[in-house]
């Protein structure tokens, strides 16, 4: 089933005050995904790379 | 995705024994009205069917489980079955009860499930939706509505979070956590703090490495300059020694001596070197321990790879390598033998190794050798005791012209010579310790390049371990922010825009006696809260899960025990009337009291998909009901009566189970 327009601007809104709006529409798809079907933990955490990539971070990579 | 209630057999519990069936080529009604005298098992009924479809009965207690059984009862077992589809597929829910036990014990049917399997397993798809905190959203009591008015049960806050799928965030924010616990687990340091203390450690270590560097490079320098300053100091000795008559000639014959000794020397040097290089050679015990080695290898092989074929073709030959013929008979031999002489390419290494071994130890050729060897330790010998000499004879002259040297100008310059020597000596012992190879002792303080350079590239190592470990922390964080303020951000938006939307149809439902909602919280907060009625919060009740409903386009049954029976008059009317657009299918519990003015509302709707059942216990009062029964649609267990119609649904007027005469 769909998820409700206010879920979606509420999280376009929520990364918009976080900075991270690249990481909106990777959300989003991983929610419309799970709204329509039962998602196995392979494909759980094939959204979750999606999304970490999108998210901006202030970690260094240590120079290392 | 849709689910429907396509009907339940109940048999051995405390509610009649029934079975009930809905659904007709796959189709259910959309409203079912189930009328059943108080006393008759409409909780029992309603409670069944929340744990059939959540599996909650596996928890229950003995005493709960007992609770099931009748009263007087001594069947050992009962049995609930619940039918369910989901969208088209059926799914059936199997809980046996065993009395004397105190224990449930599930089954599920499913095609999506292979057929009939133990236990309660719920096929994925509706996993989600058949928990015990999502299913009493759609199974439920009036106590429900009353429930969404008190901030302690936090109902319309849950409402909202499962119907429209708030719920997903914290599944997304969940998913992320348990990744980087599996992903950190094991490791030291995980934190920024952690990932400091290795930062600071290799800053030290990369300072430390520059540091010795630079050390190292100004002692070689250093001693290369000391060396060339030595070196003209001495020679400056011997021009002086020169200068002397006295000494002239004997100073450059023994320099000459000195020179031509020392490369004599080194000659001699590389050529026993050149010997010592063959052990066999330097003692007779080297040579026998070889000739054991090579003996206890395996038998010569050939390597497979490339021989193999050197078989094929000779048996093809007429003749042997060894100048006989090859009959058939010698040819099948080959053959039949060759991989007794073929190995991996090893083979080739360890044949080598015994070929050397035989043209190196043993026989003329080592004997012949270890006399040359002999005769160039004889002639190392000789070299070092010719340069001894020499250099002894040339020290001694130097010493006395040292001796002759009044104005001590020789001296002087030895000293120097001595103290440039002693300054390369100690250099050469710091880049002896500066070069050493890493020892395990090594710590942060030592001056081994090698070892500082190796804890280095181990601090080099441990921070980019950490940096992805923090890193995807930070991630992690910033996902669960993301999640929880979307959360709060939908919540908001969700509470507001769904007051405006209950309070618009409670105008029109209480008309005459409005009520309104002030905010949705955790729970419903209504404009004078305290003065509503049971009626006016009903509606309430309805109204909001109605629009929650709406909102979250879901497809459920919605199962309700008593929806008219604390309403007024007025209210029945408007809830009759907005019942039928509440969802797909609409099954109501209820008593005959509640049919005024609810029913008609109900049916002026349009909708003529009503399914009228009338269900009773078999008892000395309501033997007289029996008597009574239309001709069709009825059913009879041992201990129930179902009429199925809706003409007998509206003239049954037993509102309470009679008590057994």
């Amino acid at each position: 089933m769909p998820i409700d327009p206010e879920l979606i601007a509420s999280v376009e809104e929520a990364a918009r005050e976080l900075g991270q709006e690249k990481a909106a529409q990777r959300l989003l798809k991983w929610l419309k995904d799970m709204s329509e079907r039962e998602l196995d933990s392979a494909e759980e955490l094939q959204h979750l790379a999606a999304l970490r990539s999108a998210i901006k971070t202030d970690a260094e990579d240590g120079g290392a | 995705m849709k689910i429907r209630l396509a009907g339940w057999d109940s048999t051995g519990l405390r509610s009649p024994d029934v079975k009930l069936s809905l659904a007709e080529h796959g189709k259910v009604p959309r409203l079912v009205l189930l009328q059943m005298p108080n006393g008759t098992g409409k909780t029992t009924t309603l409670n069944l069917i929340q744990a059939a479809m959540t599996g909650s009965a596996a928890n229950w207690t003995a005493e709960q489980i007992g609770d099931l059984q009748r009263a007087g009862a001594t069947n050992p077992t009962g049995t609930f079955v619940l039918r369910l589809l989901v969208d088209t597929s059926p799914l059936v829910f199997e809980i046996h009860f065993d009395f004397v036990e105190g224990a449930a014990a599930y089954r599920t049917s499913s095609p999506s499930l292979g057929g009939v399997v133990e236990g309660w397993k719920c096929p994925p798809t509706v996993r989600r939706f058949l928990t015990e905190s999502f299913a009493s959203l759609f199974v439920f009591d009036a106590e429900f509505a009353d429930r969404l008015l008190k901030p302690q049960f936090a109902e319309a806050e849950r409402a909202i979070d499962a119907l429209c799928q708030l719920d997903l965030l914290d599944r997304t924010a969940a998913v992320a956590e348990s990744d980087w616990d599996r992903a950190s687990r094991g490791q030291g340091a995980r934190t920024p703090q952690g990932l400091n203390l290795y930062r600071n450690r290799r800053d030290s270590l990369e300072k430390r490495e520059k540091d010795l560097s630079r050390a190292l490079k100004g002692l070689k320098r250093n001693n290369e300059l000391l060396k060339e300053e030595a070196a003209q100091h001495e020679k400056s000795i011997a021009d002086r020694i020169a200068e002397s008559q006295k000494f002239r000639e004997q100073s450059q014959e023994l320099r000459e001596r000195v020179s031509n000794a020392r490369l004599r020397l080194a000659a001699a040097s590389l050529q026993v070197m050149a010997y010592v290089r063959q052990p066999q050679l330097l003692d007779d015990r080297f040579g026998r321990a070889l000739i054991a080695f090579r003996d206890s290898l395996d038998r010569a092989r050939l390597p497979e790879a490339s021989s193999r074929q050197f078989f094929l073709e000779l048996a093809e030959e007429a003749e042997c390598i060894c100048g006989r013929p090859i009959s058939d008979h010698e040819r099948g031999q080959i053959l039949e033998h060759a991989s007794k002489y073929l190995g991996d390419e090893l083979a080739g290494v360890i044949n080598a190794i015994k070929a050397d071994i035989g043209q190196h130890v043993g026989g003329d050729v080592r004997v012949a050798e270890r006399q040359l060897y002999k005769v160039s330790t004889h002639e190392l010998g000789a070299a070092e005791a010719e340069y001894h000499e020499a250099d002894t004879a040339l020290q001694a002259l130097t010493a006395e012209a040292f001796r002759e040297d009044e104005e001590k100008q020789l001296m002087s310059i030895q000293a120097q010579i001595t103290e440039k020597r002693g300054q390369i000596e100690e250099n050469e012992d710091q880049i002896r310790e500066i070069e050493r190879s890493a020892r395990s002792t090594d710590d942060e303080n030592t001056l081994c390049l090698a070892a500082i350079r190796k804890q280095l590239r181990e601090a080099r190592d441990k921070i980019a371990e950490i940096s992805n470990t923090v890193r995807m922390r930070q991630e992690t964080v910033a996902i669960q922010q993301l999640a929880a303020r979307s959360k709060i951000i939908a919540r908001d938006k969700l509470r507001e825009v769904l007051r405006v939307e209950c309070n618009e149809r409670l105008r029109r439902i209480l008309a005459n006696d409005p009520i309104q909602i002030k905010r949705i919280g955790q729970s419903l907060e209504l404009e004078k809260q305290r003065g509503a009625s049971v009626g006016q919060t009903l509606a309430v009740g309805y109204t909001f899960l109605t629009s929650v409903l709406h909102r979250g386009s879901h497809d459920f049954p919605l199962i309700v025990d008593s929806p008219a029976g604390s309403l007024d008059d007025k209210v029945r009317r408007e809830v009759g009337a907005m019942i039928p657009v509440l969802c797909e299918q609409f099954t109501a519990f209820m008593i005959p009291t509640e049919r005024p003015y609810f029913l008609q509302a109900l049916e002026s709707r349009g909708t003529d998909d009503i399914r009228y059942l009338t269900l009773f216990r078999k008892s000395s009062g309501t033997q007289t009901l029996i008597q009574g029964l239309p001709n069709h649609g009825v059913t009879q267990t041992t201990n129930a009566v179902l009429v199925d119609g809706r003409d007998y649904f509206n003239q049954f007027e037993l509102a309470d189970e009679p008590e057994e005469s």
